[in-house]
């Protein structure tokens, strides 16, 4: 079969690359938001780590994930506008342990197979 | 709040800052136990999302691009909240309610009373039975009442239709700030509208049967004698309950618009025109009292021709056509007048 990658529609491709990348997200927030930090600081952070997400997926993540117990948030009225930090729990730090550990699993499991395609 | 429009070929009123509609859209569709927390954390996440692009939030051409990066505010409130769990949200239901409550004031003492008199001054039925059939018959339309007014505000709020004058003419398969909704013109179109509308329509397709089938005068046969004339079956009244259809559907629509725009007032004023029409063609072409209905009353003793009424009622329903269009034309011109 020929392998012709550019002929796949463009659509396809950043769908499949979307789902990929879809379930790294919350290991990505379990991570970055051992410290406390407010939605729009933590997308760039993110986004500095090459873990880009789009702020419509990451806002309503971030409740979901607070509803889940896995981080707890608070509302800073210090400065002059009010921001709603969040940070990882006790749980959601061990659920991040269990999802890293997962991911690495993940990542050699999938490195042989990708190895053992290759000719 | 005042309404002002700014130059520049803006051509909406701008009181209200574009991020605190989107904020709006968005905060208005979810549970009230979420919904003041999403809005500030929200507004501040547009403030901060304005500012990383190097800009305030009074720019509106960078707010824009924001609001575009954040997407369709429906979508997005149902991200935080998930599908609707809820027949009526909170969006619709004080609307939901006020109808509700405005159909059983009205509507149910009305029948209450207009059957008790038949059942008890007509039919000789008792005062005891005549009451207690009235308050069941009553019942009956309160349960038809909630049911169909119920229906029709699940099928708004899972149809995702709602108030805007922006929608209009518009493409609607991508999202744009442009179809934000406008929280500065007030509703033209409000529960009142819907309520009237919707509820002549109901009362022509409980009444034009229920005259016909439960008259308060038997023939010879035991048989009722209707009010209108039964030959006028023969199309003149299947007419009117399409035409009564028609006008119900145009409420519901202009309900869900808000506003007069030109579509809805051109569809009003065509209707209304319709309708006068067909009440003018019925009073000169037909007579619509069934001569057998004035003979028994006559016969009962009651000195009075239902027939003589058919021209106040002609001229009544000509005066609220008119004084509808009017309306309908005024408001329409005053929505343009204020930019929208």
């Amino acid at each position: 079969m020929d392998d012709r990658p550019d002929e796949l529609d463009a659509n396809a491709v950043a769908g499949l690359v979307q789902e990929l990348r879809r379930g790294t997200v919350v290991l990505g927030c379990l991570c970055v938001l051992t410290e406390p930090r407010y939605g729009y600081a933590l997308l760039a952070t993110l986004e500095q780590a090459g873990l880009a997400v789009d702020a419509n997926t990451l806002y309503p993540l971030l409740r979901r994930l607070e509803k889940q117990g896995l981080l707890t948030s608070e509302w800073n009225t210090d400065e002059a506008r009010p921001r709603k930090f969040y940070v990882v729990s006790p749980l959601g730090s061990r659920v991040r342990e269990a999802l890293a550990a997962e991911w690495a699993d993940l990542n050699r499991h999938l490195d042989t197979v990708i190895q053992g395609v290759k000719p | 709040m005042t309404i002002s429009t700014t130059g520049k070929g803006s051509r909406r009123p701008q009181a209200v800052p574009l991020a605190e509609r989107y904020v709006w859209a968005v905060s208005s569709r979810l549970p009230e136990s979420m919904r003041d927390d999403v809005a500030r954390e929200l507004r501040g996440t547009i403030a901060d999302m304005t500012e990383a692009r190097g800009s305030r939030l009074d720019d509106e051409a960078v707010v824009r691009a924001v609001l575009v990066e954040l997407g369709d505010p429906a979508l997005l409130s149902r991200e935080y909240a998930g599908p609707p769990r809820h027949l009526v949200g909170p969006r619709l239901y004080d609307d939901y309610v006020r109808l509700l409550k405005a159909l059983a004031v009205t509507v149910l003492p009305v029948v209450l009373a207009v059957v008790a008199l038949v059942n008890v001054g007509v039919e000789d039925a008792g005062l005891g039975r005549g009451l207690l059939s009235a308050a069941g018959f009553t019942a009956q339309v309160a349960v038809h009442l909630a049911f169909w007014s119920t229906l029709l505000f699940v099928i708004i709020e899972r149809t995702g239709a709602e108030p805007q004058v922006v929608l209009e003419g518009r493409e609607r398969d991508a999202w744009s700030p442009d179809r934000l909704p406008e929280t500065v013109v007030p509703r033209q179109i409000g529960v009142p509208d819907l309520f009237w509308g919707v509820g002549m329509a109901l009362f022509l397709a409980v009444w034009l049967p229920w005259q016909h089938f439960r008259s308060a005068y038997q023939d010879g046969a035991g048989d009722p004698v209707p009010l209108l004339d039964p030959e006028l079956w023969n199309g003149w009244l299947p007419a009117l309950a399409v035409l009564a259809l028609a006008v119900a559907v145009l409420e519901v629509r202009a309900y869900l618009v808000g506003y007069w725009t030109r579509g809805l007032m051109v569809a009003n004023l065509v209707l209304n025109a319709v309708t006068a029409a067909y009440f003018v063609a019925l009073y000169l072409l037909t007579d619509p009292v069934n001569p057998a209905y004035s003979a028994a009353m006559a016969a009962d003793g009651i000195d009075w021709d239902p027939a003589g009424a058919v021209p106040g009622v002609v001229v009544g329903v000509l005066v609220v056509v008119a004084w509808d269009s009017i309306d309908c034309v005024l408001k329409h011109r005053r929505l343009v007048a204020s930019g929208a």
